[in-house]
């Protein structure tokens, strides 16, 4: 006699109530990654409509275009929108937080800033214009080089500035 | 957004080749095959992962070729149809002992297939002992044999 419970006639190690138990674990599990990705369709994991967004009205000197949701180590990009108002001279001087720097690695910034300048907290750009008084864009590229919230802040010097947050996955 | 997109692109197309080059290229596979089938997960990784290491994005490609082979298995268990497409039906290859020509030539069998089939499965000599040869969905030949003449 071997230990193996039966059924009827076959020796089978059966327990239905465990399998029952499983069978419900995996309906809420598929439910769940379905959910998952959703989710991720959407952009709550990065890229997508819940990520990208805009600072500001369209009439605003200075609008930050992101993403709210980044993931470390993948090609990300920062636009700097600049208005009429906030380009009135021969050049643009942008400034980003140092703080926000630190936690990525900057691949590009188009157009090439003409030079650099450091401050205390800050690094200011300076891109020259080629026609004063009708705005422009800069475009940053770059990789997170930290996981978690990420704070930093964009601005003209002697104008406005814009914070911003953004989540970055692992 | 882009791994969910690249993610079930990458799944079509695969199950789409994989349909188009016949049922057995999944079943008795052969030393090449097996390469083959390694040099295809190589090729597939560049354009799923794109430049994005994360895990995140690793975890999502990974979410989302599961639940879309579930909503596949889902889907064949509902239609018919989506079943014929996604894995295509059995087919009888030989009746009676008598290979049917035609079949055997469409599906990329050939007597030679059958027999090793017939030997592996069932211990079976010739053809002629063969009542039933079927290829099934799964790739496989299965053999059913003539009751033996007393």
């Amino acid at each position: 006699m071997s230990g193996t419970p039966r059924v009827g006639d076959l020796e089978i190690d059966q327990d239905l109530g465990y399998e029952k138990a499983a069978w419900r674990v995996r309906r809420v599990g598929s439910g769940l990654m379905i959910a998952l990705v959703l989710a991720a369709l959407s952009g709550l994991f990065g890229t997508g409509p819940l990520s990208h967004t805009v600072t500001g009205g369209p009439s605003s000197p200075l609008r930050l275009e992101y993403g709210r949701f980044e993931r470390f180590t993948s090609p990300s990009q920062l636009k700097v929108h600049l208005g009429p108002a906030a380009t009135p001279g021969r050049e643009a001087r942008v400034w980003i937080s140092r703080q926000y720097l630190q936690g990525l690695k900057l691949e590009s910034v188009i157009p090439e800033p003409r030079e650099i300048e450091a401050g205390a907290d800050r690094l200011v750009m300076i891109f020259p214009l080629a026609e004063p008084g009708r705005g422009t864009s800069i475009e940053l590229e770059f990789q997170p080089q930290k996981a978690g919230l990420v704070r930093g802040r964009v601005g003209v010097e002697g104008g406005p500035s814009v914070p911003f947050r953004q989540f970055v996955y692992p | 957004m882009e791994s969910v997109l690249r993610g079930a692109a990458i799944y079509f197309f695969l199950l789409i080749v994989f349909r188009i080059t016949g049922k057995r290229s999944l079943d008795q596979v052969t030393t090449f095959d097996f390469v083959l089938l390694l040099i295809i997960s190589e090729t597939t990784q560049q354009a799923l992962l794109g430049e994005d290491f994360s895990l995140t994005n690793a975890c999502l490609l990974i979410l989302t070729l599961f639940v879309l082979d579930q909503c596949l298995t889902w889907l064949k268990d509902k239609s018919r149809l989506v079943q014929k497409l996604a894995e295509g039906l059995p087919v009888i290859l030989l009746q009676d002992g008598k290979p049917l020509q035609e079949r055997m030539r469409q599906s990329q069998v050939d007597e030679q297939d059958i027999l090793a089939a017939a030997r592996e499965l069932q211990g079976l000599e010739r053809l002629d002992q063969i009542k039933f040869a079927v290829l099934e969905r799964h790739g496989g030949i299965t053999i059913i044999p003539k009751p033996e003449e007393r």
